[in-house]
């Protein structure tokens, strides 16, 4: 008998989980309610992932630290070349399979081919799991083209991307109508009066049961009374009314993937600035680039160029588009003066998309508050762990962690 | 000072006295190294009181009963003590230490507020809905380390209750729709020219040819998926595999693989197993049943390690005039598939009778004539199911409040008693297990025997005995543990049980060096869990002695099993899946000798002596070893087999302090050192002239010498009463969810009497330790 545990639950329930759930306000009479202090000024972390790679030898400086001279890709970066970092020769140890490592870019998890094969936690679920509750939405999953993504919660199960931007619009900035508001209140009324209930059951028990049972009794009273606090805090944010932003971006051309990514990227930086969520992850994956100028042949078969200097061409000025999207969302947020206070990370599970190479990714980490403008170069034959970016990022948002994944410690001549 | 009194008043013993009577013997054998001065191992008895009615005090004196009953204590090189004398002291101090344990038992209980598992909660939701969602993932993860029953390794917090409320509420939904909306009906045929016909697209599926369909085998992943069986929903189903035969099966006239489920492409790669699969020249029909997700298709193909590998170009397969089966390729090869949706738990008309009773199904959207009266009637029967036992009114009425209150604001009926159902599912009341302390009354046996094992709520019949009071009858008690484990049902304990008390569900921590272990593929690796489930269900089901657990004259073997432990003579017959055996001497035999304990006992490239040995000892010989000191590094293994890691042991056998815990340890790990990391035999470390020879020689701890596996076993199954006792325990430590205690040992002792007087029989141990005071004590 075979019961897989993934994703039993309908559709609308996992959304629930997704990014899309509802989290907790950033309200100063929780702050003790909660204990951990809140930093003032709270950090995020949004992780872009490409399906194809970078094309390292256009990407890669050819010489390393902090007078690097740009790269064909990073020449048009130079005007905020102190906002980022490009990193070679890390990758993810133990992490094979061409395109299936997709599953682990935030994981880092070398999932085997044995028979209970099983993902870990992404960064961006676990930053979420313990900072995600001060903001309405815990965090977002997203993707350019289809419902997959390399964020996974923490029971191993995906969490599906919204990949449609006007969706993610309304989410985040058009209030729900009042007949949905009053769903979701009841919803939220529902688990209070439930947990009501629960309590005084305890408390009944308490008297009933011996003495040993007590103490463990008083631990369910006190997660009883901790989760009626959070329902409360849940149903605040139903009447809040949703940030006002202006008009949404305009919508993109499906038949450019980078623009796709820019519509995206625009609503991210809205979300960021109304402080609507802090850990975000993008999934570029559409396969469409006809409509860039030049480009005549499909994403995935110029990224497996075989060398062809006609598709490295093609492929150049569809990945030029790309990171300079990404860097646009550096721009907006400097100006923004939000900058130091966001990590942004651009990479790819393939570091060879042409001979399907997990090594050697190709990494840009931008924001957040390090000095940048560097090259960070690792051994391109011994690859250096690119987990140890991840555990870096995770100090930097505050937390205590000692590790992540495979890290052997943060990351070497990151400051 | 009350304490004391009372520890009097209860047991009849003076302390004070019991320590006058203790002194000449600990003067004599104990204060050289237990006083004040030389404290060793900081244990000073000169000073120490004898106060049992305080737990600490209590516990360090029961520390010394062991110690000296053991013979570990005085150590080897003191004088011992006389036979006599050394009885005395023991006889002195053990009746009031149990009195004293027994005292505080009765008062306080041992098990606090034990918490369902997530098995538990699942099944017993399962129960009550009438569904069959997997829900247990949802949950928070029980304890990964010693038995998840086991009270004092749960913990409760808001995320807990969260996940409570939030499962309870997708399997009302689940019950709910199913009730009043109906099931899903889905049952589909799948041709061999649906299925082998590639529209468009990465071609990775099987070959129409020659009016039936092949799957063959390629090492390329994905291959093998089969599009068009792709299902709306999630669910479960019962897959048929028409006329499956083999194309070009091995030498031995099988062939192995596999069928999953998943997206299928590599944006979602996980695969899931719903079975492995083995065909014959000759064609045969078979079923198998799992949940899928909604949009997973079914991945099918031989999977064999040793196979020749289809090629595709550029990650794709065009089938052209070419016949591969006369290029020596393996492939299975079937007419057609049958996808049927399946509920497996319980029909609609259940679910209904479930949610409703004997409401009309006319009157479900409003609650028929009296609304009210059916709602408050509807809750009590449910909460009395889901608590176990009969609820009082004062119990009951928030439920009923809330249900009619939902009712008066206008909600339907069926949403307001879903509301009091959602409530119910979420109360201390069904998710714990409350019990008073002292003897447990008859509702709580129920429980505790239905939870072990069925891992559910008790049904009508457990019900009926404990509401009439009959359960304390010992007839009636050993006739329903006798029902329970008859049924099929029990295979869930006998799941949950192994997969904890032999670390079953650790068997994929590791993968194998894919290099050195090649054959360790997915058709064998799966095989092995089922085996050992297999046999330890028939030795308790044929009330096999405990000493089969060790050495046994059957076994269950599929034909992957058998060419992996090179049992070329057995007969298994190919296509018959797991079969069961008559093993000959010289065969293999008994729990060490499976590949699955093999394996999980290694870290899939070395064996390691201690893991094994401290497995086996705290597993089968019921002897607790204590971590190791904190300074001491770790073994760097040496797989180019120069060095041996006896040779890297041996510092164990040559320092004192070392050799306490090794002895124990050291031997059975010694013995085991005959098997590889995935269970094969082996007399060497390597496939080289110059690797170390295997030496699993060794001295058990009472001084007796084997040269090997055989040897060491043979020990062992003499000594029949201590793998009694030791199995006994795993059983009550993981039925009762704790462990086992000072004052529990009378009661063990006669476990093991009663065992013994019946051959030892597994299942008679079980009849004896779930009729025990242990068992049926708070």
């Amino acid at each position: 008998m075979h019961i897989s545990t993934r994703k039993a639950l309908p559709r609308r329930t996992v959304l629930k989980q997704a990014g899309i759930a509802l989290g907790l306000p950033f309200l100063d009479a929780m702050m003790p309610a909660f204990g951990a202090s809140t930093p003032v000024r709270p950090k995020r972390f949004v992780g872009m992932s490409l399906t194809l790679g970078l094309h390292n030898p256009y990407l890669v400086p050819k010489d390393k630290g902090t007078s690097y001279t740009p790269s064909p890709y990073l020449k048009s970066l130079q005007d905020i070349r102190e906002a980022f970092t490009v990193i070679s020769g890390t990758s993810h140890p133990g992490v094979k399979g061409g395109h299936t490592a997709e599953a682990s870019i935030f994981s880092a998890c070398p999932m085997g081919r044995g028979s209970n094969s099983s993902n870990t936690i992404s960064l961006d679920q676990y930053m979420a799991k313990h900072l995600g509750d001060q903001t309405r939405f815990p965090s977002l999953v997203l993707n350019t083209n289809s419902e997959r993504s390399p964020s996974y919660s923490e029971s191993g199960a995906m969490i599906p991307a919204v990949s449609d931007p006007r969706k993610l619009f309304a989410t985040l900035f058009i209030d729900d109508t009042p007949a949905a508001k009053k769903r979701q209140a009841e919803i939220a009324r529902g688990g209070k009066s439930i947990m009501d209930i629960v309590s005084s059951e305890t408390k009944a028990l308490e008297r009933q049961v011996g003495p040993g049972d007590r103490e463990k009794l008083d631990e369910w009273f006190t997660s009883v009374r901790d989760l009626e606090l959070r329902l409360e805090a849940n149903e605040a944010w139903i009447n809040k009314p949703k940030p006002k932003v202006g008009k949404a971006p305009s919508a993109p051309d499906k038949n450019n993937a980078p623009d796709i990514n820019r519509a995206f990227l625009d609503t991210i930086f809205l979300a960021l600035q109304t402080d609507s969520t802090r850990f975000i992850t993008l999934h570029g994956s559409s396969n469409n680039v006809r409509a860039l100028e030049g480009v005549d042949e499909s994403y995935h078969s110029l990224s497996h160029h075989g060398q062809s200097g006609d598709k490295l061409e093609q492929l150049a000025i569809v990945e030029q588009a790309t990171i300079d999207g990404w860097a646009d969302l550096l721009r907006k947020l400097k100006g923004a003066d939000l900058l130091d206070d966001t990590m942004s990370v651009l990479t790819s599970n393939l570091g060879n998309a042409s001979s399907h190479d997990n090594r050697n990714m190709p990494v840009l980490f931008g924001g957040g508050g390090f000095k940048h403008g560097r090259h960070l170069a690792f051994d391109t034959t011994d690859n250096y762990p690119l987990p140890n970016l991840y555990l870096s990022a995770l100090q930097n948002l505050g937390m205590e962690a000692a590790n992540f994944a495979t890290s052997t410690g943060t990351m070497d001549g990151l400051v | 000072m009350r304490a004391l009194l009372l520890f009097i008043t209860l047991t009849g013993f003076l302390p004070a006295e019991v320590r006058k009577d203790l002194e000449t013997f600990l003067e004599q054998h104990c204060y050289d190294c237990h006083d004040d001065l030389d404290n060793e191992g900081d244990l000073n008895l000169l000073d120490l009181k004898f106060l049992p009615e305080e737990k600490a005090n209590r516990e360090l004196w029961e520390h010394v009963f062991e110690r000296a009953e053991s013979g570990e204590m005085p150590p080897k090189k003191k004088k011992r003590p006389a036979a006599e004398d050394l009885a005395t002291f023991l006889k002195t101090l053990k009746s009031p230490l149990i009195a004293a344990d027994r005292a505080e038992l009765m008062e306080v209980g041992r098990v606090h507020s034990r918490r369902l598992t997530a098995q538990e909660y699942q099944n017993s939701v399962h129960d009550l809905l009438g569904i069959d969602v997997p829900l247990a993932h949802e949950l928070t993860a029980d304890a990964e380390e010693g038995f998840a029953t086991n009270a004092d390794n749960q913990q409760i917090s808001h995320f807990h209750l969260n996940n409570y409320l939030r499962v309870a509420d997708v399997a009302l939904e689940e019950s709910f729709t199913r009730a009043l909306e109906g099931d899903k009906v889905f049952k589909k045929n799948y041709s061999a020219k649906e299925i082998g016909n590639h529209k468009r697209g990465n071609n990775r599926g099987p070959q129409f040819w020659k009016g039936k369909v092949i799957s063959w085998f390629s090492r390329l992943q994905f291959t093998g998926r089969i599009v068009a069986t792709s299902v709306p929903a999630s669910g479960w189903y019962r897959i048929t595999i028409h006329n499956l035969d083999a194309v070009n099966p091995g030498p031995d006239g099988y062939l192995w693989g596999t069928l999953q489920t998943g997206s299928g492409y590599s944006n979602e790669p996980l695969l899931y197993n719903m079975g492995i699969v083995e065909a014959t020249a000759k064609p045969s029909t078979q079923t198998f049943e799992g949940w899928m997700q909604a949009d997973h298709m079914l991945v099918f193909k031989p999977n064999e390690a040793n196979l020749k590998s289809l090629i595709g170009r550029g990650g794709s397969f065009t089938f052209g005039k070419e016949d591969l089966e006369e290029t020596g390729h393996a492939g299975f090869r079937f007419e057609k598939i049958t996808v049927e949706r399946i509920y497996p738990n319980a029909d609609r008309a259940l679910v209904r009778a479930l949610l409703f009773k004997g409401l009309n199904p006319k009157d479900y959207q409003t609650g028929g004539p009296k609304p009210r009266a059916t709602t408050v009637g509807l809750i009590r029967r449910f909460a009395s199911r889901a608590f176990r036992r009969p609820v009082t009114p004062t119990q009951l009425a928030p439920y009923q409040e809330l249900a009619v209150a939902q009712l008066e604001s206008g909600k339907t009926f069926p949403q307001s008693l879903r509301a009091a159902y959602h409530a119910i599912l979420c109360s201390p009341h069904f998710l714990t297990f409350v019990e008073k302390p002292g003897p447990l009354d008859d509702h709580a046996i129920a429980a505790r025997l239905s939870f072990l094992l069925w891992k559910t709520l008790p049904d009508w019949q457990l019900r009926k005995l404990a509401y009439d009071g009959q359960l304390r009858d010992p007839k009636i008690l050993h006739h329903q543990i006798a029902r329970l484990l008859g049924h099929p049902k029990s295979q869930r304990f006998i799941a949950a049980f192994t997969d904890q008390w032999l670390d079953l569900r650790n068997l994929d921590a590791t993968q194998p060096d894919p290099r050195r272990f090649k054959q360790f593929d997915l058709p064998l690796s799966l095989s092995l869990k089922k085996e050992t489930q297999t046999f330890v269900t028939a030795l308790i089901a044929d009330n096999r002695p405990v000493t089969q657990l060790l050495k046994s004259d059957i076994g269950f073997l599929n034909t992957r099993l058998r060419d992996h432990y090179k049992l070329k003579d057995l007969k298994i017959t190919p296509g018959g899946g797991f079969q069961k055996v008559a093993l000959q001497p010289g065969h293999r035999s008994g729990l060490l000798t499976q590949a699955s304990i093999l394996k999980i006992t290694a870290d899939g490239s070395v064996t390691s002596p201690i893991l094994r040995g401290v497995w086996v000892n705290e597993r089968i010989l019921g002897r607790h070893i204590p971590p190791p000191p904190e300074n001491i590094p770790a073994i760097e293994p040496d797989i180019r087999g120069a060095v041996s890691i006896r040779d890297q042991l041996a510092k164990h056998t040559n320092s004192t302090s070392c050799a306490s815990c090794h002895d124990k340890i050291d031997p059975s790990g010694f013995a085991l050192e005959s098997f590889d990391p995935i269970g094969q035999f082996r007399t060497a470390y390597g496939t080289k002239k110059s690797s170390a020879k295997v030496d699993p020689s060794g001295i058990t701890p009472d001084g007796k010498t084997f040269k090997g596996f055989s040897g060491w076993r043979q020990i062992y199954l003499d000594k029949p009463d201590v793998l009694a006792r030791a199995f006994a325990i795993q059983v009550l430590s993981y039925g009762i969810g704790s462990e086992m205690r000072f004052s529990d040992r009378p009661h063990l002792e006669r476990i093991v009497a009663q065992a013994s007087q019946k051959g030892h029989g597994l299942g008679t141990i079980i009849h004896s330790a779930l009729t025990s005071e242990i068992f049926l004590t708070k």
